[in-house]
């Protein structure tokens, strides 16, 4: 299926803005307002938002983002809260419709423009970080970070564009506990309260960045040899051997079905591959027929194999999945073959693959 | 006891299953006893054949029309999905219309003899039931095979002109069933 991207954003600035402007006080804020004084830290939340039952594979440091400035902070010497300029030129068409921002959902909006703004005009990042390292000295203001595609052997990480404010104000505990913790982990949602449920205001900023999670996909070979044909019928064209292919007890991810490979003489021939297997998963190959005139050669049970996710540009790598199989012939009076037919879910529809041809891959010996 | 063995349908038996009469020079009576076996120079020459209309296979056997022999054919379908097959003029191992495999290589014995030339002329059918499986709504890029294969062996006549089949027989060796 696929993946709907959700518009969830984590931006500490709406609820600052409405929690100090119900506040209605001045505070002291004496070496908040200092330029450079602040760090952001970048944390993984603890479970994908599309898919509570994967287990997840990689850690904060594994993620890598960047990090924009796009509006100056200053302390409104009156009330609890700061004021943002739109001065940097790169983002300053923002200004209007961050000004009506008043919501989580209005503030991601605006973090999805600012990250649409840095892709159009190839905008540089301003610093790079690693997640769980805190980038340092950093201006007072709004900031949009833009968390790379992370890739692990199994998944793929997603992540939306978020906008923090630094210095920022984080719920203090117990304030309201549903927004506090999420998923085990305090996380930077906009929280719209009362003053009261926040503490100081914070230069040292966390944000926890939640992602949507797709499995990778990869392939299997199976690779047939086929020793001698000495003894096969006089007009012997070709023989078809099929396999079933499960997965094991112990695979993470379940997997069944068959595959054929056809041979037309001696030597090695691989059968077409056998895709869009969820990478990860473990396998066993059972040769379940051995083609007519044949017999096997050896185990028609293959090792355990575990397949690994293609290449991003949809190429097998080279340590793809492969299993072996040996066959020779029975001199058996028997003719036959088959038509693999391979049916794939595309656009809303099935679609058929023209059957696939198995190829040899080496001339036979002499 | 000498064992004759005549490989390819002969007239007789042509005309008692109501075949239509192939003259005798398009093929041969062999009974030669080469090594007390079956002679290699008579051999199947068959081929499959399908055509697929909306997720439904429609699978024929076909006997060479120069091939040297009579065969008897049988089916196989291979697929871990729900599938129905349509097997009129073919025996199977379930009565049962529907068929959940994967299949423990139960065939469908096509219940007629093919003469050379000649197709069978039932064909196998398998429906994917592609519109039920949409229904589910599958992943993009989700696949599954289905996999239809084939023997065919040649006929063989017992010392009575029964034709039977020997599905295990190999070369240079003696017929296990209906020769005496």
């Amino acid at each position: 299926m696929q993946i709907m991207t959700k518009r969830i954003g984590a931006i500490m600035l709406a609820a600052c803005m409405l929690a100090v402007l119900a506040f209605g006080g001045a505070m002291a804020w004496a070496e908040t307002s200092q330029a450079g004084n602040n760090s952001l830290t970048v944390q993984l939340s603890g479970a994908a938002y599309n898919d509570q039952s994967v287990t997840v594979d990689i850690t904060a440091s594994d993620v890598e983002y960047d990090l924009y400035q796009i509006a100056s902070g200053e302390k409104d010497p009156r009330f609890d809260t700061w004021n943002y300029t739109w001065d940097i030129t790169a983002f300053a068409s923002l200004k209007d419709q961050a000004d009506v921002a008043d919501s989580a959902s209005d503030w991601q909006d605006v973090a999805d423009a600012a990250a649409a703004l840095v892709e159009q005009n190839s905008i540089p990042a301003d610093k790079q970080g690693t997640g769980g390292t805190a980038i340092k000295e950093l201006n007072n203001g709004l900031f949009l970070v833009i968390p790379h595609e992370t890739l692990s052997d199994k998944y793929r990480y997603t992540f939306v564009p978020s906008i923090v404010a630094l210095p920022t104000k984080e719920p203090i505990e117990g304030a309201d506990p549903e927004v506090v913790k999420r998923d085990g982990y305090d996380v930077n949602y906009p929280v719209i309260g009362t003053a009261v449920e926040y503490g100081a205001w914070k230069n040292e900023a966390t944000i926890y960045l939640k992602f949507e999670v797709v499995p990778r996909y990869g392939s299997l070979i199976i690779n047939k040899n086929i020793q001698s044909i000495a003894g096969t019928m006089a007009n012997w064209k070709k023989a078809s051997f099929h396999y079933h292919i499960v997965s094991t007890a112990d695979s993470p991810f379940e997997y069944d079905n068959w595959a054929s490979v056809t041979v037309t003489g001696e030597g090695d021939f691989q059968g077409p591959p056998i895709r869009h297997i969820q990478a990860g998963t473990i396998v066993k190959v059972t040769e379940v027929y051995e083609g007519a005139d044949f017999t096997a050669v050896g185990s028609t049970e293959s090792d355990a194999v575990t397949i690994i996710a293609d290449n991003e540009d949809g190429t097998m790598p080279q340590n793809v999945a492969q299993v072996y199989f040996t066959n020779t012939s029975d001199k058996k009076i028997i003719e036959g073959s088959g038509i693999q037919n391979e049916f794939t879910w595309q656009d809303g529809d099935w679609q058929l693959a023209a059957t696939p041809e198995s190829g040899q891959i080496n001339e036979p010996t002499a | 006891m000498k064992r004759k063995i005549l490989l390819a349908a002969s007239l007789a038996v042509a005309l008692v299953l109501g075949m239509s009469i192939v003259p005798a020079g398009a093929y041969f009576t062999d009974t030669t006893e080469t090594n007390g076996g079956v002679d290699v120079t008579i051999t199947p020459s068959t081929d499959i054949h399908e055509w697929v209309t909306q997720g439904v296979k429609h699978v024929v056997i076909s006997n060479d029309a120069d091939a040297t022999s009579a065969v008897y054919v049988r089916a196989g379908v291979f697929t871990s999905v729900e599938v129905d097959i349509s097997h009129d003029g073919w025996t199977g191992p379930s009565n049962e219309a529907s068929w959940v495999g994967p299949t423990d290589l139960g065939w469908f014995y096509y219940d007629q003899i093919l003469q050379p030339g000649e197709s069978t002329d039932s064909e196998l059918i398998v429906d994917t039931l592609l519109r039920k499986k949409a229904e589910q709504k599958p992943e993009e890029g989700v696949n599954f095979n289905v996999i239809v294969m084939y023997e065919a062996t040649p006929v063989l006549y017992d010392a009575d002109g029964n034709p039977y089949a020997d599905w295990t027989l190999t070369q240079n060796e003696k017929p296990a069933e209906g020769g005496n």
